[in-house]
């Protein structure tokens, strides 16, 4: 394939300069490629990951969240951020939220309670799979998380965090 | 060698200063780390073929699979090979052929990171092996997955065998 022929396409297609597809794709490049190598992800279709997700229990889903959370993502937020903190957490959501495609997140301030909010739309194993993910890594911050869950979303509320305060 | 053009491009500072550093530690131009992120983006990341694919941790999928039995495991790979692995190739490639499956399989490997790719030619037997780390569950989804590609819609008749680690097609043309 014709990479820069096909850098050029894409920008006539889009109504935008070669310089701004080249920017997106190494953006990519740097802000997610190389955070999902470390993680080993891989790519699979929507429908076959709902369908092995469909043969597990609300309990099975639940507890798989909370392996992938300590054994994928805390270990590969070490990795890449240095430290595991409210700050890296965050950031890796909102970066698994914009690559993975998978939920869209959003995080809430209000005096001194926090809420993150997973919203999925793919029922409740998912949203299990999610409160236990979630509450794991908020948890393991010494955050005392409650988790509430939908068949479309997922909330985790806690009280704010100390390292706030200190502005850290 | 193939041919190439020089380019200029004008990035943010953090960027570049990041594509710096991973020039650095991976011990490569920045023109190779450039040349690859585009070539991933413009062949892999916007191609019509992988529209709405999603990452997901492997273990997960190690896991969601290793309690599924054999035959569910098989089934799913016949059904993915019918309704998702044919359908994306003709979004792409509107006339099947040996050339694309081979072509899309490639890239799947290459860029899906679940499996990887091999076919060989010997004496007009073609041997296509799909080599994973996943368990057996996903090898014989593989399996399925062939079926439904090979025998259902290029009408091959065909030869598997299946590992914990491996599926092998072979047939004749």
């Amino acid at each position: 394939m014709d990479v820069d022929a096909a850098l050029e396409k894409m920008a006539m297609d889009g109504g935008e300069s070669v310089n701004a597809v080249a920017g997106r794709a190494l953006r990519r490049l740097v802000e997610w490629d190389r955070l999902a190598e470390k993680a080993g992800l891989v790519l699979v279709s929507p429908l076959t990951l709902g369908r092995l997700m469909d043969s597990q229990t609300l309990e099975q889903a639940r507890a798989l969240g909370e392996v992938t959370a300590t054994d994928v993502w805390k270990p590969i937020i070490l990795s890449h951020y240095g430290e595991v903190t409210i700050s890296s957490v965050l950031e890796s959501i909102e970066l698994i939220s914009r690559y993975m495609g998978r939920f869209d997140f959003h995080y809430a301030t209000e005096e001194s309670r926090r809420v993150v909010t997973i919203r999925h739309s793919k029922g409740a194993k998912w949203s299990a799979f999610y409160a236990g993910a979630g509450k794991t890594l908020f948890s393991s911050l010494g955050l005392n998380t409650e988790a509430s869950e939908t068949e479309e979303l997922v909330s985790l509320e806690f009280e704010k965090p100390s390292s706030e305060e200190k502005g850290t | 060698m193939k041919p190439s053009r020089a380019r200029t491009f004008r990035l943010d500072v953090d960027l570049d200063d990041s594509i710096d550093m991973i020039a650095k530690k991976e011990r490569l131009s920045v023109n190779q780390v450039a040349n690859k992120a585009f070539r991933r983006y413009v062949e892999w990341d916007k191609a019509p073929t992988n529209r709405g694919l999603v990452s997901v941790p492997s273990i997960l999928l190690v896991k969601l699979m290793a309690g599924q039995t054999e035959e569910k495991a098989h089934d799913l790979g016949r059904w993915a090979g019918r309704e998702l692995f044919l359908p994306n190739i003709k979004a792409g490639y509107p006339t099947l052929s040996l050339e694309r499956v081979e072509k899309m399989l490639r890239m799947l490997g290459e860029y899906g990171g679940r499996f990887t790719f091999d076919h060989t030619i010997d004496a007009g037997k073609h041997i296509i092996t799909l080599g994973q780390n996943m368990g057996r569950n996903w090898s014989i989804y593989y399996a399925g997955a062939m079926e439904a590609v090979f025998e259902g819609f290029l009408g091959k008749q065909f030869n598997e065998t299946i590992s914990d680690n491996i599926c092998v097609i072979e047939f004749e043309m």
